[in-house]
């Protein structure tokens, strides 16, 4: 770790405390956030169709649904990975101080799992669980028969009050998720030692910018598992899911500007070192991948494709293009604002830099690898629970 | 069958209820030393100091800081204004460790002098508040300090504290126990509980650091700050410090 | 049903997990929430410096000496370093002695930053090489020791 300060305090500008030199939150606390917006921003589309009746998107239910428990379940990893004491990791639910954001880690996310996303998952397949338990047979058989928990009732009755759990459920969830991201803005937030941070649309900011990155994500893979199983992709799902992208993105962009406008108008004391850091030090990551690649090109072909002026293929590869352009640039921005965070110094008059290793703790192969293991989950799990409303297709399809 | 699992219930809840709460048993947390009766805080003179950059030494020294220039419980800058220019140039080689090589002809030098910083133990830390897991905390006399047993290092209180004072302890320092847990000043209290000074006060040549009690009515700090007047560092962002300077600009952050 | 066990587990884990000095002391929930034996291990740490005072015990000439001076304000140890080992053990752990110039550059070399007043040299022209500690007594410095020219 000491080479690596070595090197960074050679390319240290103007002055900043001695002990700022090390970036102290690295990358892997860029990727959480990320990971959880993503699971904020599934979920909400998940809930298009339950709460606010959007018929369209329907066939994404379930998929998101799934995305955002793979992606819930990989969550942790980044922190755990960053501790420096990751064995005392469980401290932070037994003895939390609840003064700090950061306490309600354990509590929340322990909620929003077990209260909303697995209760909301099991009765919304509790259906085709019991129907599997009874087909399958081997160990998938022996999966599903431990996941009926014993009650095999699908009778009329039952899957009314199933369905009624899942709407009460979806409902409790969406501030759920909200919070669970939320409050990952409010850490952000609330430090008012960093004026780069400090604003009270932070977690507002972060909670928009999940809702962009997970319906993406959705599309994303909705259209990918089109390919997979080469079938064909239901066109009012794609494009219902392509507009509420849109609509979000919107509200993101005019919050985000919102903020800027905020910062330049009022003139506090860090703002001679903010300029310097959006229009020099976070050039490429700010004013290039996240607002240009990241949010203007994305909309403007958003825009394009409602048109209507092209066809479904080629409106198929425009969002193909637009959603990984967003993925990419959500990542921007939770790099630019925690590791921008903490490129000016405090003193206002320096700037440190950030290395980024290849390998070892915190590094780029450990982000990499924290960030696929969540597909490889969702793999599992739509391999397990299979979302799609032609089960049976899909079946026969695998038997061929 | 009911009524047994509303007891299970019952019980569970109390014993919940009571694993939370602990009665606040002893006041002072031990015999010979009553934190009651102290109320600590330090002052800067920066009239005096001249950056020979002791104190950072001893500090290191006293309490097992790494020597790399990347890790200071206390550090001193050089504040110099050159003639017409505006804003002034800040300083601090490896914390002012091996003091301070000119840099500037006092030709074109306006004004300039050193400037000493270490923790302001404030009355209303950001970086306590901030902990997830109650491993800092702010001591009935007013000190702050760390729990290096039960830190789990996730530098939350490093990004809150306005003014750098707090580092992680590296992976290959030289106390184990610390390894890897955020770390800072603590106004040595290993030494200020035996009724001695920190060791950056005690080695300081001319005066410039002083610590006093202000629960000590001959106190010469608690004189200079009743009579002189001082300032603190960042006071608009509400922190409360409770290290006092003398004679610096409204400048110096 | 399951989320039951689940918790009443959490609290079991828990009042084994948490050490059971945490909260002892704690009276306000927001600034001081912590293991209370954290406080009387950080009080019992050792110290690496020893006081002026310490070192009167033994060495009162000195010290008194050093009182006397122009060095009043320092501490033994500003120079000689840390020395509790040495005061607990006084046979061994002697405190280093360094007689370069480079000890007294630190605090008298020139530097425009400093307080005026304060004696400073420009030393590259100030009795070059010889030692500091040749005409000038460290403890009291200016005590001059044999002859002294009015060169420096």
């Amino acid at each position: 770790m000491s080479e690596i300060l070595w090197v960074v305090l050679q390319h240290v500008q103007g002055y900043i405390y001695p002990n700022e030199v090390e970036v102290n939150w690295s990358v892997l606390i860029a990727l959480y956030p990320y990971i959880t917006g993503l699971v904020a921003g599934a979920f909400i589309v998940a809930s298009l169709e339950r709460i606010f009746k959007v018929e369209a998107v329907k066939p994404t239910y379930r998929l998101a649904l799934l995305t955002a428990l793979a992606f819930l379940l990989c969550a942790p990893l980044p922190l755990v990975a960053h501790l420096g004491h990751p064995e005392r990791a469980l401290e932070i639910m037994m003895t939390p101080h609840l003064s700090s954001a950061m306490a309600g880690f354990g509590f929340v996310y322990a909620w929003y799992l077990m209260a909303v996303l697995l209760i909301e998952l099991y009765f919304d397949y509790r259906r085709d669980i019991v129907m599997w338990a009874q087909t399958e047979r081997g160990i998938k058989g022996f999966i599903y028969r431990v996941l009926t928990l014993g009650d095999y009732d699908i009778g009329d009755e039952a899957t009314k009050s199933d369905n009624k759990i899942v709407n009460i459920v979806t409902i409790i969830g969406l501030p759920s998720a909200a919070f669970l991201h939320g409050y990952v803005g409010f850490i952000f937030g609330s430090v008012k030692a960093n004026h780069w941070w400090s604003s009270p649309l932070m977690p507002i900011i972060f909670l928009f910018s999940a809702m962009v990155s997970g319906i993406a994500l959705v599309l994303l893979i909705y259209i990918a598992s089109g390919y997979i199983r080469g079938i064909e992709l239901d066109k009012d799902c794609t494009d219902t899911l392509a507009n509420y992208l849109l609509y979000s993105y919107l509200l993101d962009l005019s919050l985000e500007f919102m903020e800027l406008a905020q910062l330049f108008y009022t003139q506090e004391e860090g703002i001679d070192a903010i300029r310097v850091l959006i229009f020099d030090k976070l050039f490429w990551t700010y004013l290039v991948i996240q607002v240009f690649l990241g949010t203007l090109v994305p909309i403007f072909l958003l825009i394009a494709a409602r048109t209507g002026i092209f066809k479904f293929n080629v409106r198929k590869w425009i969002y193909i293009f637009a959603t990984t352009l967003t993925l990419i640039g959500v990542f921007a921005m939770r790099w630019n604002v925690v590791i921008g965070g903490q490129l000016i110094s405090k003193t206002y008059l320096g700037y440190t830099i950030y290395i980024l290793p290849l390998f070892g703790p915190e590094s780029l192969t450990l982000n990499l690898v924290i960030w696929i293991l969540p597909f490889i989950i969702l793999a599992i799990l739509v391999k397990l629970l299979p979302p799609w409303e032609d089960t049976h297709k899909w079946e026969k399809a695998e038997l061929e | 069958m009911v009524s047994r699992r509303k007891l299970l219930m019952a019980i569970a809840g109390l014993a919940g209820f009571a694993s939370l709460r602990k009665a606040v048993k002893a006041q002072e947390p031990t015999e010979n030393y009553d934190w009651t009766k102290h109320y600590y805080s330090f002052v800067v003179d920066t009239r005096k100091c001249i950056g020979c950059g002791r104190c950072v030494r001893a500090c290191k020294l006293e309490n097992e800081v790494p020597l790399e220039p990347f890790y200071f419980r206390t550090w001193v800058e050089r504040w110099v204004w050159l003639k017409n220019e505006k804003g002034p140039k800040v300083d601090s080689p490896n914390g002012g460790f091996d003091g301070f090589p000119p840099k500037y002809d006092e030709r074109v030098i306006s004004k300039s002098y050193f400037v000493p910083k270490l923790c302001n133990h404030c009355d209303r830390p950001p970086c306590v508040q901030v902990c997830p897991v109650g491993a800092t905390y702010k001591t009935k006399d007013g000190v702050v300090l760390v729990d290096e047993k039960y830190c789990i290092g996730c530098r939350y209180c490093i990004q809150a504290c306005p003014y750098g004072a707090r580092y992680l302890y590296p992976r290959d320092g030289p106390r184990v126990t610390r390894r890897n847990t955020a770390d800072k000043c603590t106004w040595c209290y290993h030494r200020i509980t035996r009724g001695y000074k920190p060791a950056c006060v005690e080695v300081c040549p001319v005066g410039a650091r002083k610590f006093g009690d202000l629960m000590d009515p001959d106190d010469e700090v608690r004189k200079i700050i009743e009579t002189e007047r001082v300032q603190v560092l960042k006071p608009a962002l509400g922190t409360l410090p409770k290290v006092y300077y003398l004679g610096i600009d409204s400048e110096v952050r | 049903m399951i989320y039951l066990t689940f918790i009443v587990i959490f609290l079991a884990l828990r009042m084994i997990i948490v050490p059971p000095s945490f909260g002892e002391l704690t009276d306000d929930y927001t600034y001081r929430w912590f293991r209370a034996n954290s406080v009387r291990e950080i009080m019992q740490l050792d110290m690496k410096f020893a006081t002026k005072e310490m070192c009167e015990r033994c060495h009162k000439d000195k010290v008194e000496f050093l009182n006397s001076g122009a060095h009043r304000t320092l501490s033994c140890e500003t120079c000689h370093g840390p020395s509790m080992k040495h005061v607990q053990n006084p046979g061994d752990n002697m405190p280093k002695i360094d007689t370069s110039r480079a000890l007294c550059k630190l605090c008298h070399e020139y530097n425009p930053t400093r307080p005026k007043g304060f004696p400073q040299k420009y030393t590259d022209e100030h009795g070059y090489g010889r030692l500091c500690v040749d005409c000038h007594n460290p403890h009291s410095p200016w005590v001059f020791k044999g002859e002294v020219t009015g060169n420096g």
